[in-house]
C-alpha cells in the first residue's frame, strides 16, 4: 500500500500526474472557499469577538477581532488561490493531462518526466504560498495584483509587506516555470504527438481550446516572470525598477527612486488579461464537448468554433490596458483598449450562437454534466455583459475597484469557469477513479448551486451600482457604504448557503471514489477517443454521433 | 426542462432586481455624470435585451428538445456565422465608440481655474490652496511632518507659500472650473467621489489632473478606491461644493 | 568519414558500434530507452517552445528598461568592460563549432564531431567565466546593481542570460559526456541537434543583449 501511494506521488503516468493536480486545486478550493466565507463574515461583522480566530492568528486577530490587515491577507490568498491553484490548475493542467493524449490518439504526453516536474514545482509553489500567509509580519495583503509601491518597498508599507509578500513573489514565480513547462508539453503534444489520422481539423474542440490555452499561457507567463523577478530585486536587491524617487512611507524617506509604478500594471496585466483567457479558453472546449455529446448532434460550426477560439486568444493579448483606464493612462491609448476589448465580445458571442445551435432541436440528455455546461452557457454571458460595461473607460471610470468588478468576475470566473471543472469532473470521473458519480446527488447540487451562485452574485452589483468600492476590510468608516449593509447581509448568507450546498458534491465525490457505480466502458455514448475500444488510425472528426456510438477511430457499419 | 423552468426564473429574478433596486447610483451633480448615467443607461438597455434575449432563447432550446435528430446538415452555416459574427461586432463596437465620446476630453490647462493639490498619503487626504497669490510655495518631502502640523511639507522659508491654505477637507466652487492636481506621497491612492461618477488613481512620482465642473452645492464623501494597505477603508474626507460667493468668503477668512 | 580503424588508433581499444537508428516517429528520443524519453519532433518543438517563452521573457525586460529610460533624464550610459567582447567572440566561436560538429554528427563521423563539440564546451565556459570577470570589473569600477538605471538593467539581462546558459552548458556537457562514450550517432542526435539550437539561440539573444547596450544604452 505504502508503495503504491508512493508511485502515485511519483509516477509519470498522465493519468497519474492528472489526479495529482486534480487534488491539489481540489485542496485549493476548499482553502479559497473557506477564506471566502471567512473574508464575508468579517464584512457583515467586522467587530465579532471568535475565539478560534485569536488561536489561528494571534497576531491578526487580537482579542478575537480580526484585524483589517488579516481580513486583506485572506483576501489576498483567496484571489491568488483561486485563480492560480484553481482555475489555471484545474481545467488546464488536471482534465488536460487526464484526456488530451488520449484524445489525439497518443499514448502519452511528450515530455512525462517533465510534466511530473512541472507538478512538483506547482506544488512546491502552493506550499511557498502558504508559508507566506504564515509568515512572521503577517500574510501578504496587496491583493492578488500586487501593485508597488505598496508591494516593493518592504515591511515599511504595513504589516504583511515584509517576509510575507517576499514569499508571495516567489511563489508566483514558481508558478509561472511551472505553467511554462505545461504549456511547452501541451504544445508539443498537440503538434507532434498525434495520433495516425489525427489531423488538426479532427480534434476535439477540448483539444484545440488546450492548444490555444497553452500558447497564452506559455507567451504570458514568461512576462509575469519576469515581473516577479525585477519586483523581487526591488524588494530585496534595493534597485528600483517599480519605486519612484522620493517616497515617504511612513514618515521615512525610501533611497531609491525612479522607477515607475505603471510599468508594474502594464507587465502584470499583459500577463493578467490572457490569464483570465487561460482560465476559462478550456473550460470552454469541455462546454462545446459536452453539449456536443448530449445532444447528440455535432458541434455547430466547428471552424467557427476554432476560429473564435484563436480571435479570443489573439485580441486577448492586446487587450491589457482595460485594467488601467484610471490608471493615468493617456486617455487615447484608454480608447484603443476599449475598441479592442468590445471586439472581444464577438468571438464570445459566436461560441455563444455556437452552443446554442449546437443544442438547438436536439436529443437532450440532461445529465449531471450536461447541465452544468448549459448552465455555464448561461451564465456565461450574464458575466460577459457586465464585461461591456467595465469595457467603456467612462463607465469604468466609476465601477473600477467597485464590487461590480468583484460581481463580474465572480460569476464569469468565479462560477461559469468553475462549473466547466464541476462539468469536466462528473463527465471523466470513470477515467480518473474508474467508477460514475452519483446522478441524483450531482443534479441537485447543480441546480441548488446554480441559483446560489445568483443569489450570491446578482445583488453584488447593485452594491457596485451604489459604488461600494472592493478591498475593503470594514464599511463603517464611509456613511453611504451604511445603507447597503442589508445588501451585504444578503450575500453573506447566500455565500454561506452557497457554500453549504458543496457538501453535496464533496459527499459525491468522495463517496463515489470508493463506492461509485463501476463505470461502463463507454458510459455517456461519445466519440472521441478516450473512451474508444478499438485500436487503430483516426477515420472522422470527433463529432459523428449516430443511431449508435461509433468511435472516431472505428468503421462505419452504416457506411461500410 | 427543469432547467429551462430555473432560467426563466432566473431571468425574471434579475429583471426584477433592477426594478426593486436593492441600491442605486447617487444623484449626479455635474454635467459629466449626467451624460454618464445617459450613457450608462443606454449599455443597461441593450445588454438587458441582449441578456432576455440570450437566456430565453437558450430556455427554449433546452424546453423543446427532442427525442431523436436527424444528425445530418446540421454541422454550421456559413451564413448565419457571418450574420452573427458581424451583427455582435457591429452592436458592441457601437457602444464602445459611444462609450468613448465623453471621454477623451483633450486638457484645456488651468488658466482662470481654480486649482487645488490634492495629497494622499496612508491614509489620510490633504488638500493644498495656493492662496489669494495664486503662487503654490515650495514643498519637500523632506519637511513634511504630520505630528507638527506640516503634512505637504510646506517650505517655511518660500514667500509664496505663507499664504497658502493646507485643509483635510476639500472646498471647492460650484458653477466654476476646477482642476484638482493629484499627488500621492506613498503608495497608489485613488480619488473617488460618487456623485461624480468618476475616479482617478494617485500615482506616486505623478501629477494627475482631474478636471471637474460641479453644479450642485452640497457634501459629498471622497474615498481612497486602490488598495493602499490596511487603512484603505478608512481614508475618508468630504468634498463640500460651496456657492462661489460663499466659497470666496471662505477662502478670505483663512 | 573516420574508419573504425581510424577510431581504433585514437580511441586505443575496439571500437564501439554505431548503434542502430531507433524507429522514426514517437518513443525514444536518444535516451537509449524507446519506452521513456519522446520522438525527435516533439523535442524539437519542444525546444522552439522553449526559445519563445524565453524570447517573451527578454523582451519583457526590454521594454521595461525602454519605459524606464525615457521616464526620468537620469540614464547614464555604461562603459563596458573590454572583456565583454571577448566573451562575445568566445560565444560565436562556440556556436560555431558546435554547429560544425553537429553537421559532422549527422554524416557518422563521430571522432570529429567530440573535438568540435568539446571546443564549443569549452568556449562555452570560457563565456561564463568571462561574464563574472566583467561583472567584478563593473563592481570595481562602483557600478552596483543598486545605483544607475541602466546598471541594474545590465546586470538583470546579463544574470538572466547566464543562468540560461548554465542551463544550456549542463545539457552541452552531457551530450559530451556521452559522446566520449561514443553513445551517439547519426541516427541518435537528437539530444545533440536541440542543445545546439537552444545553444545558437543563446548567441543570438547575447548579441541583441550587447547590441543593446553598445549601441543604446
Ligand atoms: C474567466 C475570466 C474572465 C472573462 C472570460 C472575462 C471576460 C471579459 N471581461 Fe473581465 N475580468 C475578470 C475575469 C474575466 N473577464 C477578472 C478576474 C477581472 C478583475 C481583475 C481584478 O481587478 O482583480 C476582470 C475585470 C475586467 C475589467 C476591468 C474592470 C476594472 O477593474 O475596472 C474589464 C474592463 O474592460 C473587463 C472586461 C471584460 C470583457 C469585455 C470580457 C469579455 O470577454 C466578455 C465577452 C462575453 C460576452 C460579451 C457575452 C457574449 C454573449 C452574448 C452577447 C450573447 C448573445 C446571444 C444572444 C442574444 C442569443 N473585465
Ligand atoms: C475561481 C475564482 C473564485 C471563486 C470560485 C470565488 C468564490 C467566492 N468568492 Fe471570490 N475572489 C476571486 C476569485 C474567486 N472567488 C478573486 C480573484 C478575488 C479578488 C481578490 C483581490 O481583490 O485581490 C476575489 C475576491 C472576493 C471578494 C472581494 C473581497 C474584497 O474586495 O474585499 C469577495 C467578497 O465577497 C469574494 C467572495 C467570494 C465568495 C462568497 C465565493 C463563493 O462563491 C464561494 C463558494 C464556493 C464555490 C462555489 C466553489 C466550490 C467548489 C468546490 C467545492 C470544488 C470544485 C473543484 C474541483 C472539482 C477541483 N471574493
Ligand atoms: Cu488610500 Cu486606499
Ligand atoms: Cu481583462
Amino acid at each position: 500500500m505504502e508503495g503504491t501511494a508512493v508511485r502515485a506521488l511519483f509516477s509519470t503516468d498522465h493519468r497519474a500526474v492528472a489526479r495529482l493536480y486534480f487534488f491539489l486545486s481540489l485542496f485549493a478550493v476548499l482553502m479559497g472557499t473557506v477564506l471566502s466565507l471567512l473574508m464575508r463574515f468579517h464584512l457583515v461583522s467586522p467587530q465579532a469577538q471568535v475565539g478560534w480566530f485569536e488561536a489561528l492568528w494571534p497576531a491578526g486577530a487580537p482579542g478575537g477581532v480580526m484585524a483589517p490587515e488579516l481580513y486583506l491577507s485572506l483576501m489576498t490568498l483567496h484571489g491568488t488561490i483561486m485563480v492560480f491553484f484553481v482555475l489555471t490548475l484545474a481545467p488546464l493542467s488536471a482534465f488536460g493531462n487526464l484526456v488530451l493524449p488520449e484524445q489525439l490518439g497518443a499514448k502519452e504526453m511528450a515530455f512525462p518526466r517533465l510534466n511530473l516536474l512541472s507538478f512538483w514545482i506547482a506544488a512546491a509553489s502552493f506550499a511557498v504560498l502558504m508559508a507566506s500567509f504564515l509568515a512572521a509580519g503577517g500574510g501578504p495583503l496587496a491583493g492578488w495584483t500586487a501593485y508597488p509601491p505598496l508591494s516593493a518597498v518592504g515591511a515599511i508599507a504595513g504589516p504583511g509587506e515584509g517576509l510575507g509578500q517576499t514569499l508571495w513573489f516567489f511563489s508566483i514565480g514558481l508558478f509561472c516555470l511551472s505553467s511554462l513547462l505545461t504549456s511547452m508539453n501541451f504544445i508539443a503534444t498537440v503538434l507532434d504527438q498525434r495520433g495516425p489520422g489525427m489531423t488538426l481539423m479532427r480534434m476535439p474542440l477540448t483539444c484545440w481550446n488546450w492548444f490555444i490555452t497553452a500558447i497564452l499561457a506559455l507567451l504570458s507567463f514568461s512576462v509575469l516572470l519576469a515581473a516577479a523577478a525585477l519586483i523581487l530585486l526591488d524588494r530585496l536587491g534595493g534597485t528600483s525598477f517599480f519605486v519612484p524617487a522620493g517616497l515617504l512611507v511612513a514618515d521615512e524617506t525610501i533611497p531609491h527612486g525612479g522607477g515607475s509604478p505603471l510599468l508594474w500594471q502594464h507587465l502584470f496585466w499583459f500577463f493578467g488579461h490572457p490569464e483570465v483567457y487561460i482560465a476559462i479558453l478550456p473550460g470552454m472546449g469541455i462546454v462545446s464537448h459536452l453539449i456536443s455529446n448530449f445532444s447528440r448532434k455535432p458541434v455547430f460550426g466547428y471552424g467557427a468554433m476554432v476560429t473564435a477560439t484563436i480571435s479570443i486568444a489573439f485580441l486577448g493579448m492586446l487587450v491589457w490596458g482595460h485594467h488601467m483606464f484610471i490608471s493615468g493612462l493617456s486617455p487615447y491609448s484608454a480608447i484603443a483598449f476599449s475598441l479592442l476589448t468590445m471586439a472581444i465580445g464577438a468571438p464570445s458571442a459566436v461560441k455563444t450562437f455556437n452552443w446554442i445551435a449546437t443544442a438547438w432541436g436536439g436529443a437532450l440528455r440532461l445529465t449531471t454534466p450536461m447541465l452544468f455546461a448549459l448552465g455555464f452557457v448561461s451564465i456565461f454571458v450574464t458575466g460577459g455583459l457586465s464585461g461591456l460595461f467595465l469595457g467603456q473607460p467612462q463607465i469604468d471610470a466609476y465601477f473600477h475597484d467597485t464590487y461590480f468588478v468583484v460581481a463580474h468576475f465572480h460569476l464569469i470566473m468565479g462560477i461559469a469557469a468553475l462549473f466547466t471543472i464541476f462539468g469536466g469532473t462528473f463527465y471523466w470521473f470513470p477515467l480518473l477513479f474508474g467508477r460514475m458519480m452519483d446522478e441524483r446527488l450531482g443534479r441537485l447540487h447543480f441546480y441548488l448551486t446554480f441559483l446560489g451562485a445568483h443569489a450570491v452574485f446578482l445583488p453584488m452589483h447593485f452594491a457596485g451600482f451604489a459604488g461600494s468600492p472592493r478591498r475593503y476590510p470594514d464599511f463603517t468608516t464611509f456613511e453611504f457604504l451604511g445603507p447597503l449593509m442589508p445588501l451585504q447581509r444578503w450575500i453573506t448568507a447566500a455565500a454561506f448557503c452557497l457554500a453549504a450546498v458543496q457538501l453535496i458534491f464533496l459527499w459525491n465525490l468522495f463517496h463515489s471514489i470508493w463506492r461509485g457505480r463501476p463505470a461502463p466502458p463507454n458510459p455517456w455514448e461519445a466519440t472521441s477517443l478516450e473512451w474508444s475500444q478499438v485500436e487503430g488510425p483516426v477515420l472522422r472528426g470527433p463529432y459523428e454521433y449516430l443511431e449508435d456510438c461509433i468511435s472516431q477511430n472505428q468503421q462505419n457499419p452504416v457506411k461500410g | 426542462m427543469l432547467l429551462g423552468l430555473i432560467l426563466l426564473l432566473v431571468t425574471l429574478a434579475g429583471c426584477l432586481l433592477f426594478l426593486f433596486k436593492p441600491a442605486w447610483f447617487p444623484l449626479p451633480i455635474s454635467a459629466e455624470a449626467i451624460a454618464y448615467d445617459h450613457q450608462f443607461s443606454r449599455t443597461l438597455w441593450i445588454c438587458g435585451a441582449i441578456f432576455v434575449a440570450a437566456q430565453l432563447l437558450l430556455a427554449w432550446t433546452i424546453l423543446r428538445g427532442r427525442q431523436r435528430v436527424n444528425p445530418a446538415g446540421l454541422a454550421g452555416s456559413r451564413k448565419l456565422e457571418a450574420l452573427w459574427t458581424g451583427g455582435t461586432m457591429a452592436v458592441f463596437l457601437a457602444m464602445a465608440v459611444l462609450g468613448s465620446h465623453s471621454w477623451a476630453k483633450t486638457s484645456t490647462g488651468t488658466a482662470g481655474k481654480e486649482v487645488i493639490r490634492v495629497w494622499a498619503h496612508q491614509f489620510a487626504w490633504n488638500f493644498h490652496y495656493p492662496g489669494p497669490d495664486g503662487v503654490f510655495g515650495r514643498t519637500d518631502m523632506k519637511l513634511i511632518s504630520d505630528a507638527s502640523g506640516n503634512p505637504l511639507g510646506l517650505d517655511p522659508a518660500d514667500p509664496a507659500g505663507k499664504d497658502d491654505i493646507v485643509a483635510s477637507t476639500l472646498r471647492i466652487p460650484a458653477q466654476r472650473d476646477v482642476v484638482l492636481l493629484l499627488h500621492s506621497r506613498d503608495v497608489i491612492h485613488d480619488f473617488f467621489v460618487r456623485e461624480l461618477r468618476t475616479k482617478q488613481d494617485i500615482v506616486p512620482g505623478m501629477e494627475i489632473p482631474l478636471e471637474l465642473r460641479v453644479d450642485t452645492p452640497g457634501t459629498y464623501e471622497i474615498a481612497c478606491a486602490e488598495l493602499c494597505g490596511l487603512g484603505h477603508s478608512q481614508m475618508r474626507s468630504v468634498m463640500i461644493v460651496m456657492p462661489p460667493e460663499e466659497y470666496a468668503r471662505w477662502k478670505a477668512r483663512q | 568519414m573516420v574508419t573504425d580503424s581510424e577510431l581504433q588508433e585514437t580511441h586505443g581499444g575496439p571500437p564501439p558500434p554505431i548503434l542502430p537508428d531507433l524507429p522514426p516517429g514517437g518513443g525514444g528520443g536518444d535516451s537509449g530507452r524507446p519506452e521513456r524519453g519522446s520522438s525527435r519532433s516533439a523535442s524539437i518543438t519542444g525546444i522552439i517552445v522553449l526559445m519563445c517563452a524565453s524570447t517573451m521573457t527578454f523582451a519583457a525586460m526590454v521594454s521595461a528598461m525602454v519605459v524606464r529610460r525615457g521616464l526620468n533624464n537620469d540614464w547614464n550610459t555604461l562603459g563596458l568592460p573590454r572583456i565583454l567582447w571577448w566573451n562575445t567572440i568566445a560565444l560565436v566561436l562556440s556556436s560555431i563549432a558546435i554547429d560544425l560538429g553537429r553537421r559532422r554528427l549527422r554524416r557518422g563521423n563521430r571522432v570529429v564531431f567530440n573535438w568540435f563539440w568539446s571546443a564549443g564546451a569549452l568556449l562555452g565556459s570560457l563565456f561564463l567565466a568571462g561574464q563574472v570577470m566583467a561583472w567584478r570589473e563593473l563592481e570595481a569600477r562602483g557600478f552596483y546593481l543598486v545605483g544607475h538605471p541602466s546598471t541594474a538593467f545590465f546586470y538583470v539581462l546579463t544574470w538572466a542570460h547566464a543562468a540560461h546558459v548554465v542551463g544550456a552548458l549542463a545539457a552541452v556537457l552531457y551530450v559530451e559526456y556521452r559522446a566520449l562514450r561514443f553513445q551517439l550517432g547519426p541516427g541518435r542526435r537528437t539530444l545533440v541537434d536541440v542543445s545546439a539550437l537552444f545553444w545558437h539561440f543563446l548567441d543570438v539573444l547575447w548579441l541583441g543583449i550587447i547590441g543593446l547596450f553598445a549601441f543604446w544604452a
